[in-house]
């Protein structure tokens, strides 16, 4: 087993003419530039002297200088052109203002995550609560359930963190109820503590290991959290219990398709009720599951 | 308290008790067992062979400890029903094929318990439920009413009907011959006696349970009239039949139906009424239990379930488990299942060597049993107690009540849920939230320390999606302290409080504690605890809820208590001026204040301990936070600027972007805390030693200090009132450790 961060050098966004567009500019911007990277501002649909005029007005409003950030645009469907402008320009991180709670009339931006999470080779980083100026991202959580994507994703959360000067790091095991004893009775009670106990336990090793990989250089307090409940769904109502600034996941092993949106699990969890900001860690891994 | 052992142990221990408090339930069952077979509409026999076979059975495989079964009250309805429509006229055939259904439904309650659907009682709102009941209580007490005074096959056959033909029957006895007249004497007379028994004084009267009196005095008037009259005193007609030759007289059940939906349609009713009746009585009982064990209610569904199989098989009703005799057998002081064994049995030898004397039970006497019992099923002081939790409670339980004594049990409870949600729906106006998250996981549960827990509940929490929080709590040892926040709650309906509530007896029984926080800010539809607490019914004017003088939260009254003892001044809802105090503090800068509430106050020493509830960002929605915090302005101390935290909670504050980690040279402090400020030297002279080691001897607690007043909290989230206790302690020593120095 062996964890490699994505140290993304590659940043993207997608403009929108929408009212968080220019907050959405400044929050890229600011992470780009903590990451080290590119940053690229991709338009899909017409780009009119209207649209230039106030994308100028924004990056100087912004302090931005023009020549550091790449543009381009392109016309036609908004998915497709963007997954394309992605792996046109090798982006591995793409970075989209999403709405926190998904509607009828809202699902664009969730409905890209998706297919973003679906056939693009690159991270999606879905930012929640964008503002112009610039709020520290103090509190990451991650996921550590037992996957071959995990340490990859916790080393990446550890160098993000590391690059945006997070100062803590919670690793959310999230255990199957499956696996331990109903609470039936007073007896059943008191076996499923025990039984929960000693998985924890066990988990516990198991992260011990994997941080071990991963964790190098860490400036961050890393905690471990065990919480029994639904997979995707706990972590995300755990990071918006702990007020988290970013939630890190892993990216999803199966194709998210229409029925998930209804028979929700893992990450649709997540997609439909943002908790935080989200970032969702593309990895090669996906077929060592297998 | 020692608990008894259960198995062959349990019994050894405790056989005597059981057997006396078996022996006391028993003397109880017989008369109501033969009265529910005649509410029943079946042989008298019927209802003692369940209370035999549920007795014995159901304490060998059973998972609950000091509950008693047999024959049920809901059942009585539901049987009578099936038997009249499989019969199609004919009693006696309708008994036999009901007894087909009984035996499916025996089955079916086996696989509910099986596939542990024993949440299913909990998934019906409790006013509905209620209703229900009290209609089942109702159609009881009008079929019997007419037997209690001597006619004994009215016309009607539905309810309400029935209730407006008792007048004509009192107008029968008018011509009534003799014994038609002794019948309704007796019966009259007999719910006479009932009413009138917890009345008397005499306590040798109460040493034989009124039932029974009733009973034996019938009995005694039967044999004393016909020595009398030289013929039976009230005639065979008026009274119970069970044929010497009962047992031979056994055939099989009639299972000819099975492909009718009519039968089907009985034995989803016997099943669904069943385990309703069943489950809520079990929940009844393990708040009696003297031990305060609880119940594995699925195993208890599965015993019932092969109890009602073999019962049905042997001729007997189905087998539910029945609070009033189980809490009479709490009261007689049984410590095991065994006392339920002991009841089985004795009305097994009862019926064995009894029968010539149950023969001489004249019938109205048992249907004035009855319809005292369905009097107390619609128990009219109940209403003004539902009305109190909140008028619409009392609208659905009427609602549930009529729409089941006009459609019958089933469609009178799913009317009942339905009405309850779109009441939900009109008063919380959150109909999409409901319908978007009823289906979705809403509930999060984890260990913040050793055995202290945090239970944090998303979206809402009504009847629709309560099993999923009842899974959670259910799963947390009795003895934990447990936090449950509602705080990004919307709204928390009444049956959700009131199992809540339960539940906070029950960790309060084990020595743990079940906390409810944040439903301060919701406001609730009525003055009383367990009313419907929503977000929408406190309305967009905050300070018009704040000044109209609502009714406090069980927190909040905890509150009040708190402050009273602990010398302090208390305000619910403190007047907005507090926004700002709270306000020059650093930590509130990225912050937009909604509300304050709950302060504490000390004048003297100038403490005040405040909730706040704020929110980040103008655009961004992001969910609003609740902080219980203590301000301290210590009189006559210089305060340097500093924050001391662990979490790095104030980094998030760049206003002390110039200051520095200051390490003060005791390991201990420097290990565990983290503290910043500019001037090095003042803050150095702040933290005298005795200070130190008081910090390095508490739980970590934050403070800011922007150089006039202190703040103090312990986690960012709304608090306990223990661990407002705990705060304010910590203040006042805290304040007396800088006091003493300077």
């Amino acid at each position: 087993m062996n964890a490699t961060p994505k140290q993304y050098a590659k940043v993207a966004t997608a403009l929108g003419f929408s009212p968080m567009a220019k907050a959405n500019l400044a929050e890229v911007h600011r992470i780009a530039t903590r990451f080290g990277a590119q940053m690229f501002v991709f338009h899909v649909g017409k780009w009119t002297e209207k649209s230039q005029k106030t994308y100028d007005s924004f990056l100087s409003d912004l302090g931005i200088d023009p020549s550091t950030v790449v543009l381009k645009s392109k016309e036609g469907d908004p998915k497709v052109e963007l997954l394309s402008l992605c792996s046109e320009n090798d982006i591995d991180l793409l970075a989209l203002g999403a709405l926190i709670r998904e509607s009828m009339f809202k699902v664009f931006s969730a409905s890209i995550a998706r297919d973003v999470c679906r056939k693009a080779k690159v991270s999606l980083l879905l930012l929640t609560h964008s503002s112009i100026m610039e709020e520290p991202c103090e509190r990451i959580v991650v996921n550590g359930l037992d996957h071959p994507k995990t340490p990859d994703t916790i080393a990446t959360a550890v160098w993000a963190g590391n690059k945006l000067g997070s100062k803590e790091l919670i690793v959310v095991d999230e255990l199957s109820e499956k696996s331990i004893a109903r609470a039936d009775d007073d007896m059943s009670t008191l076996q499923r503590l025990r039984q929960s106990r000693q998985l924890e336990k066990q988990e516990h090793n198991r992260i011990e290991e994997v941080l071990d990989l991963c964790t190098g250089g860490c400036t961050m307090d890393i905690t471990e959290q065990h919480v029994f409940g639904k997979k995707g769904y706990t972590i995300a109502h755990y990071a918006k219990a702990k007020r988290a600034d970013l939630l890190v996941v892993n990216s999803p092993d199966t194709k998210l398709g229409f029925l998930d949106r209804i028979f929700k699990h893992d990450l649709e969890y997540i997609l439909s009720d943002l908790p935080t900001d989200v970032l969702i860690v593309h990895t090669t891994k996906e077929l060592a599951h297998a | 308290m020692h608990k008894p052992k259960n198995g062959f142990k349990g019994f050894v221990e405790n056989w005597q008790s059981d057997l006396k408090a078996g022996f006391v339930v028993s003397l109880v069952a017989l008369p109501i067992s033969i009265a529910l077979s005649l509410a029943s509409g079946a042989p008298a026999i019927a209802g003692l062979i369940a209370a035999v076979i549920g007795g014995i059975l159901v304490a060998h495989l059973g998972g609950s400890y000091v509950t008693i079964t047999g024959p049920g009250n809901g059942l009585a309805v539901v049987t009578l029903a099936a038997i009249t429509t499989l019969g199609g006229g004919d009693m006696l055939a309708g008994y036999y094929m009901a007894l087909g259904a009984i035996v499916v439904s025996g089955i079916l309650l086996f696989v509910l318990g099986t596939v542990r659907l024993g949440v299913l009682a909990d998934l019906f709102p409790t006013s509905a439920v209620q209703g229900m009941l009290a209609a089942i209580g109702i159609i009881i007490l009008a079929k019997q009413s007419h037997v209690m005074i001597g006619t004994l096959n009215p016309e009607s056959a539905s309810p309400i009907p029935l209730l407006v033909e008792f007048f004509s029957s009192l107008q029968d006895l008018l011509w009534a011959d003799t014994a038609h007249l002794r019948s309704a004497i007796v019966g009259i007379g007999s719910l006479l006696f009932l009413i009138g028994f917890s009345q008397i004084r005499a306590r040798w009267m109460h040493a034989i349970p009124a039932p029974l009196w009733v009973v034996v005095l019938a009995v005694l008037t039967q044999i004393i009239g016909t020595n009398v009259t030289g013929e039976s005193f009230f005639g065979p007609k008026y009274l119970v039949n069970i044929p010497a030759d009962w047992m031979s007289a056994w055939r099989l059940p009639d299972f000819s139906g099975i492909q009718s939906g009519a039968f089907w349609g009985a034995a989803i009713s016997l099943t669904f009424i069943a385990s309703i009746e069943s489950l809520l009585s079990i929940k009844g009982m393990d708040r009696l239990d003297p031990y305060k064990r609880k119940s594995n209610v699925n195993k208890d569904l599965r015993a019932l379930g092969i109890a009602t199989a073999v019962s049905g098989m042997l001729g007997g009703l189905s087998v539910v488990t029945v609070i009033a005799r189980s809490s009479v057998n709490v009261s007689n002081g049984a410590k095991t299942r065994s006392a339920n064994f002991f009841h089985g049995a004795l009305i097994l030898v009862f019926v064995l060597f009894l029968r010539e004397v149950l023969t001489q039970i004249p019938l109205p006497a048992l249907a004035a049993i009855l319809v005292f019992t369905g009097y107390k099923l619609l128990n009219p002081s109940q209403f003004r107690k539902i009305a109190q939790i909140g008028l619409e409670q009392l609208f659905l339980f009427f609602f549930t009540l009529f729409a089941t004594l006009v459609y019958g049990l089933i469609m009178g409870i799913v009317l009942g849920m339905a009405a309850t949600l779109v009441i939900q729906v009109i008063i919380t106006g959150s109909g999409a939230e409901i319908f978007r998250y009823f289906n979705r996981p809403n509930t999060l549960l984890f260990e913040e320390e050793e055995n202290k827990y945090i239970l944090n509940i998303n979206y809402f929490a009504n009847f629709l999606n309560y099993p999923r929080l009842k899974s959670k709590l259910d799963s947390i040892p009795t003895s934990a302290e447990v936090i449950a926040d509602f705080s990004s709650t919307s709204f928390v309906d009444a049956t959700v409080m009131e199992h809540l509530a339960g539940y906070v007896e029950s960790f309060e029984q084990h020595g743990g504690s079940l906390d409810l926080v944040g439903l301060d800010t919701l406001a609730p539809a009525s003055s009383h605890p367990l009313g419907v607490q929503s977000k929408s019914t406190r309305g967009s004017d905050v300070f018009l809820v704040r000044s109209s003088g609502t009714r406090l939260s069980g927190k909040q009254e905890k509150l009040r208590k708190f402050a009273g003892t602990a010398g302090l001044e208390y305000t619910p809802w403190p007047d907005p001026i507090w926004d700002t105090k709270v306000n020059q503090f650093h930590y509130f800068r990225h912050r937009r204040i909604d509300q304050t509430m709950n302060l504490l106050e000390d004048r003297s020493t100038r403490l005040m301990a405040i909730e706040v509830v704020t929110h980040v960002g103008e655009f961004t929605m992001r969910d609003s936070q609740h902080l219980a915090c203590v301000i301290l302005q210590p009189k006559g101390i210089k305060l340097p600027k500093f924050t001391l935290d662990r979490e790095r909670i104030f980094e998030r504050i760049s206003y002390l972007a110039g200051a520095q980690d200051i390490e003060l040279g005791s390991n201990v402090f420097d290990k565990r805390f983290n503290l910043k400020g500019e001037d090095e030297k003042a803050i150095r002279a702040f933290f005298s030693p005795a200070c130190l080691a008081f910090l390095a001897s508490r739980p970590v607690f934050h403070m800011e200090s922007n150089g006039k007043s202190l703040l103090i909290f312990h986690k960012e989230r709304a608090a306990s009132v223990s661990e407002f206790k705990l705060m304010v302690n910590f203040a006042r020593e805290f304040s007396d450790r800088i006091g003493a120095k300077s």
